[in-house]
């Protein structure tokens, strides 16, 4: 008996429409080529809406060469060169500069994307706060899309075998080789083309106010590559999106209502991967199923854990409560969940990005969205699916489709799955019977303690699943006692800086001038300079502060009157790099409870920001310090930042902040010297170019971080 | 002798169009099952005015006037024939996603 129609139109998907070729490209290495095979023979469009790109990734890596460019800038550029009619439109999120260093530099700028003016390439920040435009979608013509997981960026690329340490992974030679990369995106011929072709416009229009014209099909051109074939020919497509309310656009969440409707219905079994698995309605009703007396069997294939430390500690701990739950629902023994093992990958994982779900041999859905809230209601997200409703050769392709996919994580043929599942009747069992010590899958272990999971809060503050409004970010992310408004810090500023100098002029016209005055003060200073070893002496204090927590501030301000302006600024900045690497030592060896104990309410907020591990990061938390100097170096120790990024990062974000300090103090002791209205007149005048300069960046980065703190759940 | 609260009947056209007056007596309501990919076409039809890539959630109802609209659009032509048959009928008619025609005898008249 047939299963009756889950895909429904104006209900769990957008449309619905007829795709007269499909495959499932499963691994970057499968995507990438075929992107490249159907981009040459574009005629008059290409679209690429993305979350992420980069122009410099290669899209092929071991076949022979057909005289044209294999990076993609420079593919696309040769694309629009050689046909006078082509436009390419690219459609990048607009990332935040915080996450600068792990995507290609300022794309806007960058030649590759600016170059040929029918080369279009447009940064989208037309989102909720917080959220991120998530959908990767690439239509050639209306002719041909692309659906999925993957974005032309790197750290995509990977090959079904997933093979540790592959150095064809590597996109950027200077980059170490990333981790195994496994995803999966849907390719599809036909007039479904031209609705995401619609989709893909639509978002151009909202990001540009620019409208598009939608090139003439042709019924008869081919766009399909010769090599590739193709999983599954005359089949209705449905297209499911997420998009947030946002300015006066109504909400969408198709896709959560799709698989809200797909796991209600599915009889045996429910297959799925995926990056995530944090949302609350799907795992009430994954638990909701797994009660039921004769229930489907539930197999999830997860990353061992997700990547990044920011994910890791959040995304991973709401993963694991949601994992506790359908444990506890799984009284028959019907839910397993693994994740792909793969010999010698040593202390790496496989990137397990994929987004799909399997119901029986019905319905096959891959996109980009993930199993977390936010891809139900605040990111935009584009999914594809596919159902049988009782035609043979389309359940045929959903199970083989499947098949394919556990035959590359148990490292055995499909048609040996497919053949072993006919035997046992279990895809529990038929997994179970395959899984060895050389490529399998592996149960997933819960290790988030209890202490770890205190530390989280509730999904609805880092995986909300609609937009907030600007009070609910402050609640969700600010700490009450750091809720004051950034002017009462900027007064905060000028009062200790009017505070120094009212200080100076009491020491110029008090009794303590007498006592102790510059001259005698300055006399010891030009002794302990000349003192051999004296730069070494003040090195090892600034390295002896640190470990006590001394303000840096006065450590600099002593250094300078010392030294001068240039030495002492020099000593300063050595010496400040000195005592971070030290204590960043100190926070690598210490565990991480004992860092927290040190670091205390400052702890959290500290942790968001260094988790976007990069020199950028880091640059930021100087110049705009969350704590003390100490607590600082001790966190991005703690938290594993990588040791050059620290280094560097910290030398550029020390420079402005050491600087001004530097010139203030010098100014300030010129002024005691020599009191008279120019003196004053410069001090003024560095000090409101030093309180303009904190405002400025201030409000640039809380305006940055406001914006896209959270946005990076991918 | 008492009805039947619903009869569900899938698009075969003028086979489907014909059988609904004699049907429409022996249920409370007629619900015609239109394939999904009509929902578009509806969702065009009845709200002309939405913006693009909305969700495409069709609610639309009235008397048998809404049939002769649902007749415009192509492939469902033959809802003319079924207008036209039903024109002195007392009827109420709803549009719903994903492709569903809900015909029922009109509440008001029902009573009277």
């Amino acid at each position: 008996m047939s299963q009756s129609a889950i895909l429904k139109p104006g209900v769990n998907c957008w449309r619905i429409e007829q795709a007269d070729q499909a495959a499932f490209l499963v691994d970057g290495a499968e995507f990438f080529r075929a992107f490249r095979e159907t981009v040459k023979q574009a005629q008059r469009s290409v679209l690429i809406i993305a979350w992420d790109i980069d122009s410099r990734i290669d899209l092929v890596r071991k076949n022979k060469s057909d005289g044209l460019p294999v990076s993609l800038g420079a593919f696309l550029n040769c694309m629009v060169q050689r046909n006078s009619k082509l436009h390419i439109h690219v459609l990048d999120w607009d990332f935040t500069m915080i996450f600068a260093p792990a995507r290609e530099w300022m794309p806007l700028y960058k030649q590759k994307w600016n170059s040929h003016r029918r080369l279009h390439f447009f940064l989208d920040d037309q989102h909720p706060a917080g959220a991120c435009h998530h959908q990767k979608i690439v239509v050639v013509d209306d002719q041909v899309a692309f659906v999925g997981g993957l974005d032309l960026t790197t750290g995509r690329w990977d090959t079904t075998e997933h093979l540790p340490d592959d150095p064809r992974r590597r996109d950027l030679q200077t980059e170490p080789v990333p981790q195994p990369y496994h995803d999966i995106q849907m390719m599809v011929c036909g007039p479904v083309a031209a609705l995401l072709g619609e989709i893909a416009r639509e978002r151009w229009f909202r990001a540009t106010g620019q409208k598009l014209v939608a090139p003439e099909r042709q019924a008869s051109a081919s766009y399909w590559p010769g090599y590739l074939a193709p999983d599954v020919e005359n089949v209705q497509v449905a297209i499911a999106r997420t998009i947030p309310r946002y300015k006066g656009n109504a909400e969408v969440r198709e896709m959560e209502r799709l698989l809200l409707d797909a796991i209600a219905a599915a009889r045996n079994t429910i297959y799925i991967e995926a990056q995530y698995l944090t949302a609350d309605k799907i795992g009430a009703a994954l638990a909701k199923r797994l009660e039921e007396q004769d229930g489907p069997e539930i197999i999830v294939v997860l990353p061992e854990y997700t990547d990044g430390w920011l994910s890791q500690n959040t995304m991973d701990v709401l993963r694991e409560r949601l994992i506790r739950r359908l444990k506890a629902a799984d009284h028959q023994g019907r839910f397993r969940l693994y994740y792909p093992g793969i010999p010698k990958l040593e202390g790496k994982c496989v990137n397990v990005h994929s987004k799909i779900i399997i119901i029986d041999d019905h319905l096959a859905r891959v996109g980009s969205a993930n199993l977390n809230n936010r891809s139900m209601g605040l990111d935009t997200e584009c999914d594809l699916a596919i159902e049988a409703s009782g035609q043979a050769h389309i359940g045929k392709a959903i199970a083989a489709f499947r098949d394919r996919l556990l035959g590359e994580h148990l490292g055995v043929e499909p048609d040996e799955i497919a053949m072993r599942l006919a035997q046992k009747g279990s895809l529990i069992r038929t997994i179970e019977s395959f899984r060895g010590s050389a490529r399998t899958l592996l149960p997933l272990p819960l290790c988030v303690t209890d202490d770890m999971d205190a530390l989280v809060p509730d999904a609805d503050v880092i995986d909300p699943d609609r937009p907030m409004d600007a009070e609910q970010l402050i609640d969700a992310y600010v700490p009450e006692e750091e809720r004051e408004p950034a002017r009462y810090r900027i007064y905060l500023i000028a009062f200790i800086l009017a505070s120094i100098l009212t200080l100076a002029i009491l020491w110029q016209w008090s009794l303590l001038r007498e006592w102790a005055n510059v001259e005698t003060l300055m006399g010891f200073a030009t002794e302990f300079k000349q003192t051999r070893g004296a730069p070494l002496f003040a090195l090892g204090i600034f390295l002896i502060g640190g470990l006590i927590a001394f303000p840096l501030t006065i450590l600099v301000m002593a250094c300078v009157l010392v030294f001068g302006p240039w030495q002492g600024f020099l000593y300063s900045l050595v010496g400040a790099l000195l005592s971070a690497i030290s204590t960043y030592a100190l926070g690598h060896l210490l565990s991480r409870n004992a860092v927290r104990r040190y670091a205390g309410k400052k702890m959290r907020e500290l942790n968001k920001r260094l988790a976007y591990r990069g020199i950028m990061t880091v640059i930021i938390v100087r110049i705009i310090p969350l704590a003390s100097f100490s607590v600082v170096n001790m966190v991005a120790g703690a938290s594993q930042i990588r040791f050059r990024d620290f280094v560097i990062g910290s030398a550029i974000g020390l420079l402005p902040g050491m600087a001004g300090i530097s010139l203030f103090t010098d100014r300030l002791a010129a002024t005691i010297q020599k009191p008279d209205l120019p003196a004053f007149a410069v001090l003024a005048t560095v000090v409101a170019v030093i309180i303009v300069s904190a405002w400025t960046f201030w409000r640039w980065e809380d305006r940055q971080r406001n914006t896209r703190l959270r946005a990076r759940a991918d | 002798m008492k009805k039947e609260p619903s009869i569900q009947l899938t698009w075969r056209g003028h086979e489907t169009i014909e059988s609904i007056p004699r049907l429409l007596s022996d249920a409370r309501q007629v619900e015609i099952i239109l394939p999904a990919n009509y929902n578009h076409s509806l969702f065009c039809t009845f709200h002309p005015d939405e913006p693009p890539a909305q969700l495409e959630k069709i609610n639309a109802s009235g008397d048998a006037e809404l049939l002769t609209v649902i007749s415009t659009v192509k492939g469902l032509e033959g809802f003319a024939a079924l207008a036209r048959a039903l024109a002195t009928t007392h009827i109420e008619v709803q549009v719903i996603s994903p492709g569903r025609v809900i015909i029922k005898p009109s509440a008001r008249h029902a009573k009277a």
